[in-house]
């Protein structure tokens, strides 16, 4: 630490006076109370330890689907709203349809939220997908694909490109700089095409399932 | 930490006792001793030097295995789930050995990553093009844990995950999810997709050539005993459907009819990192 007091010694008749025994406190106190910085903390030997480091400290995150409590931390998912059961030979496929969807983008009313400090966010994002491939989506005229997007309140910070493969995955990873927060939104938006004439609309198309975010706050 | 707060000793002219003085070093010493928080520190203020010892308590693997052996799985019928292992060294297997174990505490984040790459597939027979219809099969890549003993022979779903690796009968219904009801057993995060859908090719496989990524976040629940962890392994399964031959609301997977199918597998990544903050705000 820079700052270094007057030591005083009464036998040495340095007596210390009230007030400017003050003002050399206020410096280490100014210090403490939120100025530590590299300057004034050692390094390797004698360094700061996790002992000295309050719980949560350095970083906050938040995670869907931890199953701290059990249904508010779903996985994300496409969503019930959208969600179409449709029979064919005996078995059952549960999936958007264009009966409920007509192409569009569609943010998940899942989220997550996160207090932020000033600094950076990261951002984690996965689930895998299903997608049908018939006529609705004819792949003469282009066949299926299907695109993902991150937001932070309201505002697109990641997106995918088209995904062709009609099973697989969506990853994506952002880092975006935040300000001091209460309450980040973090949302995932879905789209695919829209019913080509004359095809069925009570097909299931797509799904997405098993989606989890994590957002990882570091502000030192 | 509570910030630290000076009422004044003395006023103008008067003296203070060494009492009073060293209380108020006794409060910044103990400030300094065990509260340090992000109330105290400059933005951007601290460097990894300065701290003698990690916040983040991390780990990490890479599997690989060049091109002329890759690692592959042996889907059996669908009925069970196959590590992927080395061929050319069988003992090598797509995991991560914790050896004495990793203890996650109530809070704790453990966060499992991995990309697969699937070369190649023989399903189909050779030349043939699967269809790629709601009907059609695909295989699935997922991760269990061990949490019994370091003999790594227990690998069991994370809680409140699908029992993919459960043996099922032919024909039978994996649930996958249960969204109109409690969904504590059927979450399917971590799980990677394939198609199985390809160009055809000559010869005996098919060429799959997808990557897919998977992420699986676990924290442990507040308050929950600590749970020791002694290894992560990647699982392959198939041939998977999605459909249901209950007629719920439940999506689920069926587990396929038909030969075993060999999966070329070109490359694996498999990261595991466990982060720690202490209790949850």
């Amino acid at each position: 630490m820079s700052f270094k007091y007057t030591k005083r010694d009464l036998r040495q008749a340095n007596l210390v006076e009230g007030p400017e025994f003050d003002l050399q406190y206020n410096e280490y106190k100014g210090v403490i109370n939120g100025g530590l910085d590299h300057m004034n903390l050692p390094s390797q030997a004698g360094a700061i330890t996790d002992a000295h480091i309050a719980n949560q400290s350095m970083m906050r995150w938040t995670v869907s689907s931890n199953q701290l409590v059990a249904l508010d931390n779903e996985q994300i998912n496409l969503g019930n709203v959208y969600s179409q059961i449709v029979a064919d030979g005996g078995v059952f496929y549960e999936a958007v349809t264009f009966d409920v969807y007509q192409g569009q983008w569609i943010d998940n009313t899942q989220a997550i939220t996160i207090d932020c400090q000033e600094g950076m966010l990261q951002i984690f994002f996965n689930c895998w997908y299903w997608m049908n491939w018939v006529d609705a989506s004819n792949p003469i005229t282009g066949g299926p694909w299907v695109e993902f997007r991150l937001q932070l309140d309201d505002n697109t910070i990641a997106f995918t490109g088209r995904n062709y493969k009609t099973r697989g995955n969506c990853h994506m990873v952002a880092t975006v700089p935040v300000a001091q927060m209460t309450g980040g939104r973090i949302t995932l938006g879905w789209r695919f095409p829209g019913p080509k004439d004359g095809g069925a609309k009570d097909v299931p198309m797509m799904w997405f399932d098993g989606g989890t975010m994590f957002a990882l706050n570091r502000f030192r | 930490m509570a910030k630290i707060k000076n009422d004044n000793i003395g006023t103008p002219g008067t003296t203070t006792n060494a009492v009073s003085a060293n209380a108020k070093f006794t409060d910044i010493q103990t400030a300094t001793t065990t509260s340090l928080s992000r109330l105290n520190i400059k933005a951007q203020g601290v460097d990894l030097p300065n701290i003698s010892s990690t916040g983040l308590v991390q780990d990490f693997r890479t599997y690989h295995n060049g091109t002329t052996t890759r690692p592959w799985a042996l889907v059996n019928a669908g009925t069970t789930a196959t590590p992927i292992i080395d061929p050319g060294v069988p003992a090598n297997i797509a995991q991560i050995a914790y050896g004495a174990g990793i203890t996650l505490v109530a809070g704790d984040v453990l966060r499992i990553q991995f990309t697969v790459g699937l070369e190649s597939h023989n399903a189909g027979g050779a030349g043939t093009t699967l269809p790629d219809l709601q009907d059609t099969q695909f295989p699935i890549a997922f991760v269990m844990w061990d949490i019994t003993s370091n003999a790594l022979a227990n690998f069991v779903p994370l809680p409140g995950r699908a029992s993919l690796g459960a043996a099922e009968a032919v024909g039978n219904d994996i649930i996958i999810d249960n969204h109109d009801g409690a969904q504590a057993n059927y979450m399917t995060d971590g799980v990677a997709l394939f198609s199985y859908r390809c160009a055809p090719v000559t010869g005996a496989t098919a060429n799959t050539k997808q990557v897919s990524q998977g992420m699986l976040v676990y924290q442990r629940p507040i308050p929950s005993p600590n749970q020791t962890v002694y290894g992560v392994r990647l699982f392959l399964r198939g041939r998977m459907l999605y459909k249901s031959t209950g007629a719920s609301g439940h999506r689920v997977f069926e587990v396929g009819a038909g030969g075993n199918i060999t999966h070329n597998i070109d490359y694996v990544h498999l990261t595991a990192m466990q982060m720690r903050h202490g209790t949850v705000n």
